[in-house]
């Protein structure tokens, strides 16, 4: 009884979520003139796949998916590996300047991206790194401050007798964290990995502003080249959505599959 | 040795009692190998801090402070600026609009925060049942963060269309009066509440998920045989375990909400009126549309005093114990 | 403790990098006549271009692969950027002094950025390659005039007309909206012709007994807060003007005329019942909704601008028909605005960038554009060009030519334009709601406007 208001719920929920997708997977299929057309979840009176050819034909779509994988393949490398090993200081390891320090990382999410901006951008002027990957890579693949957060929160969850007791074997602090505190921080690094990756594909203001040449271009800038002064090419844009966002799912099912089967598999937990 | 005593006398001196106790004094020993791996131990985690430290001051620690230097300037990006001291500052308080948006911010805090993190925190939990087909359910939950916002904003300001949009069929369907939505001074900001609701719950249902998977089944376990009832092992056990993702969760999501801007941005450009005018609007407003890059400044600086006192806030009251044993 | 100090020397020399971005070399739009012969080497020079709308691109791509041919020691980067982005991200390259070469301008940004002197004064180069600014519509020649000289030349303009349903107006037995009047008390053919195509349920028009204006499934025109592709030209048909003067710092809505024409406008919602509500027509979404309803054939007609021709056409499953505007008490007037590329002042390549202008202001580029429909050309003799390929389509859009020849006015151009613009549009969809008064709304509108010319916050 119990489990099936679960599942009422839960298909409640997922209509909720998954409903304005439909349309946007209707439209894709529509000709431009049938997108308005009667009601909201009405069917293309023919699918067609001509919204898809047109937008990899008159813009370098596939360009700007490598270019988007790049970025957020190095972006989630350098944040699970720095991130972590920063988290772990701030979590475990006590050290002069640590509140200080911690509190500072936090502190720059508090200022509207909208201003910093331009300093960051003039800086990248400085660097001669308009215009290049460094400048769309190296604000994340250091670690960034929510990514050190998330991990530092999940690694005063684990019990300190494990660490004492691998300390008591000799273990120096980098062996520890190998081979106690990375083991058991698989759902969490996973979890980082998958928000890192997904924010990277979907950055949009600063790519756009830091880059300019086609070959630069990421994924979340195509889409909305479709985007006109006073209204929008909804088919296109749509189909151009669908195109991004098919591989943050099937990354998603992947990952969730790997991390949810390797937490029940341990049984630790 | 000197390095570790010097060391151990600044801790003493600097040390902030529950902030950074550090090594303590009597470690000074004359073992040559052991002051070795002290040295290591006191070193590490300069060391491994600082990768991040590097590309956090750099990338946006340096920016921000930036954006401190400009509020004391009056600049309109296109010719050189000029000090204006606490001017910017003065004129803010004198700002009706300013003012405005602030309270309209704090009203689009309460209304998302709350709901946003409750429902989120529910659906971790069903999702955490070993029932088949929760992995499908899980992705479902998460796709409508996995979009990209600029697109997802133009499909909701179709589903919100007063004559013809899918809500107000739903409403008039069922018999409810129709809503005006976006385009109703009273409804808007709610509206925009929601979409970003709906966007978030999902992500923030990841951190609690991973949180729930993080508590050990032996607790449930044990006080089962305590004869406790599933709603007491929540408040006994789930939540104080949760509490540090909890600390996360509201600290980042309650950052975000006060900079809300790319839904209000896409659908409503604040209106009707000055309805939906969030504070993080406002300050793109007056940088990009009114060139007054060192008013915005001065505004974001604010912004960022307000948000600094939430957070340690929250700190406080939600992270309080996050250093307890497990045990 | 170094390390603190060494970050904390570093904060301000960013910080001051950050400010002085943009004066940096603020000298060098003077010296941009000198560094030409320094730039006129033989090796190949690439410059961007950046622009908006995604449509016209295909176009300038077409005259732009002519140019290269012409000129193999040029290349040009096309960079499009959607109009949400566009402003803030051109204004993020000036403040670090990497704009680029060339770029799309709008009267609204135009007196800002000239009077902080970031756009190339072209007159020298004007004069040196003796282009003939006779050829050119002239208001559109001193839209980007400033202190006598000028800063772009004129490539494109669009004017508003009404665009109404061919097939509904059949249906329904309406003779089509070709020659409409309009005055402000009772509101001429315009709202009698509204009235015919606005039909309820049970199929009554406004006026009709047993009218519901709660139910209607059809509505005749649309009454929406857009101040160039709307109420702007009904004001100027009253005699209204919005601006004192280009560079001017007063708004003079507020006239008794000001406020009859605007409740006018509001009665074609509140009171002859021929518009979608006022929730429809708000600032955010009005321009939207009514191309949307349009298309849905849920509308009849609306005022739009020439640049809506494709994406409207395109998604209309029914024949799309162009009229002039009703006939107002001061006559036809339409507002009629043009887009012009500026040359950033700090180009590194001003001769190769001029020639690009010049290019793109010339008959054979202006042709190439017309003759594909993208946009109306600048050079009123290459117009018909633009009006054969619509016809081609179905489509006749000689009404905007017809109205570029008459009366026209343009857009207000003046410093803070921007700030003033947007203290109006909240005040007015306050008024679209029906919150507030035409009188009270233009009466706060002018005075916001007016402290934000006079260079308030």
């Amino acid at each position: 009884m119990g489990n099936v208001v679960t599942y009422i719920v839960l298909i409640i929920g997922a209509f909720i979520s998954v409903f304005p997708y439909l349309w946007s997977i209707l439209t894709s299929l529509k000709p431009e003139n049938q997108v308005f057309s009667s009601h909201f979840f009405s069917l293309p009176t023919h699918p067609d796949w001509g919204n898809y050819v047109h937008i990899f034909q008159s813009v370098d779509l596939g360009r700007y998916l490598l270019n988007t994988l790049f970025v957020a393949v190095v972006s989630v490398a350098g944040q699970v590996v720095f991130g972590s090993l920063a988290a772990y200081a701030f979590a475990r390891l006590d050290f002069r300047g640590k509140n200080a320090i911690f509190l500072a990382y936090l502190s720059t999410l508090m200022v509207p991206n909208i201003v910093t901006l331009i300093p960051l951008f003039i800086m990248m002027k400085y660097l001669g790194w308009i215009n290049t990957y460094y400048a769309l890579i190296a604000p994340t693949v250091l670690g960034t401050p929510v990514g050190i957060f998330l991990l530092r929160q999940f690694f005063l969850t684990i019990p300190a007798e494990l660490e004492e007791a691998a300390r008591l074997d000799g273990a120096g602090i980098l062996r520890t964290f190998v081979q106690i505190i990375i083991p058991l921080s698989r759902p969490i690094l996973s979890t980082l990995a998958i928000i890192t990756f997904v924010s990277s594909w979907n950055n949009f203001l600063w790519p756009l502003i830091v880059t300019n040449s086609d070959q630069m271009k990421l994924i979340s800038v195509g889409i909305a080249s479709f985007q006109m002064q006073y209204g929008t090419e909804w088919n296109y844009m749509m189909a151009a959505a669908t195109v991004a966002l098919l591989p943050l799912v099937i990354l998603f099912l992947f990952f969730q599959r790997y991390v949810i089967e390797s937490i029940q598999l341990t049984g630790l937990k | 040795m000197g390095g570790v005593s010097s060391h151990a006398h600044v801790d003493l001196k600097y040390g902030d009692g529950g902030m950074s106790t550090t090594i303590s004094t009597r470690t000074v020993h004359s073992d040559k190998s052991l002051m070795r791996e002290k040295m290591a131990r006191s070193l590490a985690p300069y060391l491994l801090v600082f990768p991040s430290f590097v590309g956090v001051m750099a990338f946006m620690l340096i920016p921000a402070l930036a954006v401190i230097v400009i509020s004391f300037f009056k600049w309109n990006m296109l010719s050189p600026p000029n000090y204006v001291g606490l001017h910017n500052y003065v004129d803010i308080l004198h700002d009706p609009i300013a003012l405005h948006s602030i309270v309209t911010t704090a009203y689009y805090v309460l209304l998302n925060i709350p709901l946003q993190t409750v429902v989120a925190i529910m659906l971790a939990l069903l999702l955490n049942r070993r029932l088949p087909g929760m992995g499908i359910f899980r992705a479902l939950f998460v796709l409508p963060w996995l979009a990209a916002p600029v697109a997802i904003s133009v499909v909701w300001q179709w589903v919100f269309d007063p004559t013809s949009g899918v809500f107000d069929a739903l409403l008039s369907s069922i018999g409810l009066p129709r809503l005006q939505w976006l385009a109703s001074p009273t409804e808007a900001l709610p509206a925009v509440a929601l979409v970003n609701i709906w966007q978030w719950t999902g992500y923030n249902m990841l951190f609690f998920l991973a949180g729930l998977q993080g508590i050990p089944k032996y607790l449930y376990e044990a006080s089962e045989l305590d004869g406790s009832g599933k709603v007491r092992q929540f408040f006994s056990i789930t939540l104080p375990l949760l509490r540090p993702t909890l600390l996360f969760v509201l600290v980042t999501s309650v950052i975000g909400s006060f900079q809300v801007f790319d839904t209000v941005y896409v659908m409503t450009q604040g209106g009707p009126g000055t309805s939906t005018n969030v504070y993080n609007f406002y300050i793109f407003q007056q940088g990009f549309q009114f060139f007054h890059m060192g008013y915005a400044a001065a505004l974001s600086v604010i912004l960022f005093v307000v948000i600094l006192l939430v957070t340690l806030f929250q700190m406080r009251f939600v992270g309080k114990r996050t250093t307890y044993d497990l045990g | 403790m170094k390390l603190k100090k060494k970050i904390l020397s570093v904060i301000p020399a960013v910080s001051l990098l950050t400010l002085a971005g943009c004066g940096v070399s603020n000298d060098t739009s003077t010296s941009a006549l000198k560094s030409q012969e320094s730039a006129s080497t033989s090796h190949v020079v690439t410059l961007r271009y950046m622009l908006w709308d995604p449509n016209e691109e295909i176009g300038y791509k077409k005259s732009i692969a002519v140019f290269e041919k012409l000129h193999p020691n040029i290349k040009v980067q096309i960079e499009q950027y959607p109009w949400s982005q566009y402003w803030q991200k051109l204004q993020t390259e000036m403040a670090a002094g990497t704009a680029p070469d060339l770029f799309w301008d709008h009267v609204t940004y135009f007196p800002t950025f000239v009077t902080n002197g970031q756009l190339l004064n072209l007159t020298p180069y004007i004069k040196q390659s003796h282009v003939n600014l006779k050829q050119y519509y002239p208001n559109l020649v001193k839209q980007y005039e400033y202190q006598g000289n000028i800063y772009g030349l004129p490539k494109d303009w669009d004017t508003i007309a009404i665009f109404y349903n061919k097939d509904l107006f059949a249906k329904d037995h309406v003779a089509p909206p070709t020659n409409l009047t309009w005055n402000p008390s009772t509101g001429g053919t315009l709202v009698k012709t509204a009235e015919q195509m606005t039909v309820d349920k049970n199929g009554k028009h406004p006026g009709q007994p047993g009218f519901n204006p709660n139910q209607i499934v059809q509505y005749g025109f649309m009454s929406y807060n857009s101040n160039q592709s709307f109420y702007y030209n009904f004001l100027a048909e009253n005699g209204v003007q919005v601006l004192n003067k280009q560079f001017g710092t007063q708004v003079l809505m507020d006239t008794p005329q000001g406020v009859q024409t605007m409740q006018s406008l509001m009665n074609l919602i509140y009171k002859y019942h021929v518009s979608p509500p006022g929730s429809e027509g708000t600032l955010a979404n009005g321009g939207a909704n009514a191309q949307r309803l349009f298309e849905q054939g849920k509308l009849a007609m609306y005022t739009d601008g020439d640049w809506d021709l494709t994406p409207v056409v395109s998604s209309c499953k029914f024949h799309v028909g162009i009229a002039l505007l009703p006939v107002g008490p001061k006559g036809r007037v339409s507002v009629m605005n043009g887009l012009s590329d500026a040359i950033y002042a700090k180009t590194k390549f001003p001769k190769q960038a001029w020639e690009l202008e010049e290019w793109l202001a010339s008959p054979q580029s202006e042709k190439i554009l017309a003759s594909g429909g993208y946009v109306w050309p600048g050079i009123p003799s290459e117009a018909p060009l633009f009006a054969k390929a619509w016809a081609k389509k179905g489509v006749d859009v000689t009404p905007f030519l017809t109205e570029s020849k008459g009366k026209t006015i343009s857009f207000p151009i003046t410093q803070n334009w921007g700030q003033a613009e947007n203290a109006i549009d909240k005040e007015f969809d306050l008024m679209w709601l029906n919150k507030v008064s035409p009188q009270q709304a233009l009466q706060q509108a002018v005075q916001q406007a007016d402290g934000a010319l006079a260079g308030g916050q």
